[in-house]
């Protein structure tokens, strides 16, 4: 054996064991397993110093999660819900668990009452700034009397409501929900459904988070369970619904980890059991797997340190470069079906160049996906870049000493299937007869590729799976309120021009709600106004409310305070406002519920996050968001689908110069006419995956054409292969058609994905590789007899 | 009488002209614990019999409201109308015009009484009061059944002159309604509730009168 070749085992096989102790040792510990879609989307556009706080916004945002815990007696739901909240604050998965929202309402009360001669609601605000006190005079009377405020408190501290108002603009939006006592409740006409709301304590899209999480749940549910028992009545059991971004994440990591399992196990298995078949050994599969275990390994190794984490997805793809992998594996020991006396030496020489070659034009096909700026989409290359040159190097330095030969030839079922297989698509010539199936299938094929709709958006992306999204739907329903992902930003120098910019936007805002456009909003200038409206609310209660013969004295004397308890309160008002500022409002607990929102000071740029509920027009918002100063609208979801058209574009582009430049390198390899007949196979297959999913109604996204990238790339070899080997035209044939049947079969694989983009991948590549396949076989040139 | 139906609304429950409004509640009533059923059945059989007929009655009602820190009692009077299976107006005349009115779906206020918009958005049908607006629906239907759900029930008298007490069995019904009383004989006389905090709301009917013919155009309106 050449000492070269010894060498080469030698120092791949070192090599491999420091990968192995690299992987078992530092990766499989460390490995942060991902599973957020967005993650593998492009960054928010959003520049400078606001941009991480969006993130910030967004992360804490998708920590939440919101349970209705419903049951036809509204007792029974409220008591459920109490234990509910109460096991999952203990469990140790959930932080900020609410589900009596007293203390909040509690708080707001005590700051208004410190503050109460500069803060006005809204709905005392309009009649006073329109100049008409008696609509607060009548409103106030008409409460006092009416036994529905029966319930209310405080009516001798407060007798024309105003703090009560203000509270009420206080309460977390949540549509149709209402508070009753101090838990928010909702109802159909079957059942009452107390809400929750709760935070995950580390992102949801962890895979341990949302373990932890699933437990604590089910523990609450128990004790939900434990609680109401003996009650009456309890005739029908406790419904739970859950909505937030926990359940979609946790479904997706369960789908996903499965797939990733069964994918790669069909995969290897099928995959070394062909190799067994075909060259009836036990050491071929062995083999096999010990290239596809290396390339894992350095997939998986290289991606954890280029990335920091491992997105789940990511390896549901890889799973399928088992197909790519192990083409090295096969071509290689088919190579003993050459000669006799073959001998895994010398095989070297004879398959390194092919196989080194075809490997190169597979990496540039992914490494291709580099340029794009996908996180989700670089892994996946990165992956293949560091994967399949590591299985590539194994078949290349461990076969030619460890491989022996076993097999003189084909076995005899391979034998009839591949002349089989010869014989009809070397009959396959252009004949008058071909021309009639041709024809037909031709316009086959263009009317499926008239049916191509192109489809960017973001949400489509996304797998949806039954049970979260049936919750999702009740719980949108119940509520009838759906929280947007878009957001409003308001960013300026100082806190009182965010502020101000604040109350000029939620006066649109409350325009756009009073005439059903919008659900809600949330906006922290109703818990802190500005001080220039504090101060107007300040004049406007010293010349309306706290006047000699203003409204409050003239309640006060209706309801029975004596001239003498009149005065004392008016005395109280303070002849100069003294607005609440940021400072006293952030050290105050009531300020704890919109912390979120108050994004502060960051390299002197100060500001806050409007969010809304139950919007009917974003383009609505978006000229709001043009229109006013500081503020801006920030609609992630737009953006990326934004990013992934203008991506699909530019890959299509990509796609049409790659052939351009194939067809150009072609030419001075073989002359334009066989170039021409070489591209025939790659060109046809695209129209035909194309037609396909045009035909099967399956929109086209950026993935789609990324996918055809690396159709090109992994299936223009079938034909130079086909045409340089013609002379062995039944050997060419086998490599070829053992190469197109392990890739079809593991991005077939991927068609069954529930991640719609994975799924599109695994249609197009498995259509058109098979279609490459058929075609470079049937348009090959004719072995050369006479030769 | 189920849950759902607002036929509960026992009109002739309420109809009385003679008893006494805000009778104290005699000190045996809270000794004394009974069941939906058993009021059906025993001292509320002759009311609730007299009901079956009729379907709107109208009358006049006095309330007052004793609360903590107010000089005295906040007493006002108005008008009432009450339809069996849609609901209650409610239109206070004295000390301050106002009005609401009272259907399953929720409150609505009109306009003019109270300068707010009224409307079937949620967000714009008066304060949230929850379980207080239902407790008072249900008091005023005398749904037992409801009324049940939330409250010890407490019963004593003939079918002549009756009294009904209720009390809160959890602490969410308690900060609203914690004790209530029901007083009548062939009809309603009067109700007081007390609430968590200790005040008080008493309402006497008087004058009251059963029409048998359809309501007006104006009075479907509201209970739209």
């Amino acid at each position: 054996m050449p000492s070269a070749v010894v060498l080469r085992f030698r120092s791949w096989l070192a090599a491999l064991f420091v990968l192995a102790a690299v992987f078992a040792g530092l990766v499989v510990p460390q490995v942060q397993v991902q599973t957020d879609l967005l993650d593998l989307l492009p960054r928010s556009r959003v520049e400078g110093a606001l941009a991480d706080r969006l993130t910030q916004f967004a992360t804490i945002n998708a920590r939440k999660v919101l349970f209705l815990i419903g049951h036809s007696a509204p007792e029974v739901a409220s008591e459920a819900a109490s234990a509910f909240a109460d096991s999952l604050a203990r469990s140790g998965a959930f932080s900020n668990v609410r589900v009596h929202w007293g203390g909040d309402a509690e708080a707001a009360a005590e700051l208004y009452r410190q503050h109460r001669f500069t803060l006005l609601p809204e709905s005392a605000r309009a009649p006073l700034t329109a100049g008409q006190p008696e609509g607060l005079e009548r409103g106030a009377l008409a409460a006092l009397f009416s036994p529905l405020a029966f319930a209310r408190p405080d009516v001798s501290d407060d007798p024309l409501g105003l703090g009560a108002g203000f509270l009420l603009e206080q309460l977390p939006s949540a549509g149709a929900a209402q508070l009753e006592g101090d838990q928010l409740v909702v109802r159909d006409p079957d059942r009452a459904y107390v809400l929750i709301l709760a935070e995950t304590v580390a992102s949801p899209f962890g895979v341990e988070t949302q373990q932890h999480a699933r437990e604590a749940i089910a523990a609450a549910h128990q004790r939900a369970d434990a609680a109401v028992q003996g009650h009456v009545p309890t005739d029908a059991p406790l419904e739970v619904l859950v909505s937030g971004a926990l359940p979609h994440a946790a479904a997706a990591t369960e789908s996903a980890r499965h797939e990733v399992t069964v994918f790669s196990t069909i995969g290897t298995v099928a995959v070394l059991t062909l190799l067994l078949g075909l060259f009836r050994s036990w050491r071929a599969p062995v083999l096999g797997l010990l290239a596809l275990g290396a390339g894992a390994c350095a997939g998986i190794t290289a991606t954890h340190f280029v990335f920091g984490e491992v997105h789940l997805i990511a390896l549901v793809f890889g799973s399928s470069l088992i197909g790519v992998a192990i083409d090295y594996a096969m071509h290689f020991l088919s190579d003993q079906f050459r000669r006799a006396d073959w001998s895994p030496v010398e095989a070297l020489d004879h398959v390194a160049a092919p196989i080194l070659m075809g490997m190169a034009a597979t990496l540039v096909g992914f490494g291709g996906l580099l340029l794009l700026p996908f996180p989700g989409l670089r892994q996946m290359a990165v992956i293949a870049l560091a994967g399949l040159p590591v299985a590539c190097g194994t078949v290349l330095c461990l076969y030619p000493v460890l491989a022996t030969r076993r097999a003189a030839r084909l076995p005899g079922w391979c034998e009839r299937i591949l002349a089989r297989f010869d014989e009809a698509t070397a009959s396959l010539r252009l004949s008058p007869r071909t021309l009639l199936v041709l024809i037909p299938l031709l316009a086959l094929v263009a009317l499926g590729t008239a049916r191509v709709v192109f489809q960017d958006d973001v949400r489509a992306l996304q797998a949806r799976f039954a049970k979260p999204v049936e919750d999702e739907r009740r719980v949108r329903e119940l509520l009838r309120y759906t929280t947007e992902t878009a957001v409003f930003v308001v960013s300026a120098a100082d806190s009182e021009t965010v502020l101000q910019s604040e109350e000029r936007l939620t006066r649109e805002l409350d325009g756009l709600i009073a005439t059903g456009r919008l659900g809600s909003y949330r906006a922290v200038s109703r818990s802190l106004p500005s001080a220039a409206r504090q101060r107007a609310d300040h004049e406007l209660l010293r010349r309306y409310v706290y006047a000699p013969d203003g409204v409050l004295p003239r309640v006060m004397r209706k309801i029975g305070f004596d001239a003498a308890a009149i005065d004392a309160e008016l005395a109280r008002f303070p002849a100069e406002a003294q607005p609440l500022t940021p400072a006293q409002w952030r050290a105050h607990r009531a300020s704890s519920p919109w912390r979120q929102a108050w994004l502060g000071e960051r390299d002197g740029v100060y500001a806050s996050i409007v969010s809304l509920g139950g919007a009917r027009d974003l383009a609505e918002l978006r000229a709001l968001g043009e229109r006013l100063p500081d503020v801006s609208f920030v609609d992630r979801v737009r953006e990326i689908s934004t990013t992934l058209e203008q991506n699909r574009r530019a890959v299509a582009w990509l796609l049409a110069g790659a052939y351009g430049a194939l067809a150009i390198i072609l030419s001075f390899a073989f002359g334009p006419r066989a170039a021409g007949r070489l591209l025939v196979p790659p060109v046809a297959a695209t129209a035909i995956a194309l037609s396909a999913l045009g035909w099967l109604g399956i929109p086209v996204t950026l993935f789609t054409v990324l996918a055809l990238l690396l159709m090109l790339a992994m299936g223009v070899d079938y034909a130079i292969f086909l045409r340089e080997a013609r002379a062995e035209r039944r050997t060419a044939l086998l490599a070829v058609s053992l190469s197109a049947f392990t890739t079809m079969l593991s991005f077939g694989l991927l068609a069954f994905s529930t991640t719609p983009f994975i799924r599109a991948i695994g249609i197009t590549l498995a259509i058109g590789i098979g279609a490459c396949w058929l075609l470079a076989a049937s348009t090959a040139p004719a072995p050369e007899r006479a030769a | 009488m189920t849950r759902r139906s607002i036929a509960v609304l026992l009109v002739g429950v309420f109809m009385s002209t003679s008893l006494p409004a805000f009778a104290q509640e005699p000190p045996d009533l809270f000794s004394s614990p009974t069941t939906a059923t058993a009021l059906r059945e025993g001292v509320l059989a002759t009311a609730l019999a007299e009901v079956a007929g009729s379907r709107v009655l109208e009358g006049r009602f006095t309330q007052r409201r004793t609360m903590r820190g107010l000089p005295r009692p906040l007493e006002s009077r108005g008008v009432f109308l009450l339809v069996r299976d849609r609901g209650l107006q409610w239109h206070t005349l004295e000390p301050v015009d106002d009005e609401f009115v009272l259907t399953r779906r929720g409150i609505s206020k009109s306009p003019a009484a109270t300068g707010s918009r009224g409307g079937s958005d949620p967000r714009r049908r008066g304060p949230p009061l929850g379980p207080a607006t239902e407790l008072l629906f249900a008091l005023f239907s005398l749904d037992l059944e409801t009324l049940e759900r939330r409250f010890d029930l407490y019963g004593v008298g003939t079918a002549e002159a009756w009294q009904v007490g209720m009390r809160s069995r959890d602490k969410a019904t308690a900060r609203a309604v914690r004790q209530a009383v029901v007083q009548g004989g062939q009809r309603v006389d009067s109700i007081t509730l007390v609430n968590g905090s200790g005040d008080e709301l008493s309402i006497g009917f008087h004058d009251v009168s059963v029409r048998t013919e359809e309501l007006s155009d104006e009075q479907r309106a509201l209970f739209q």
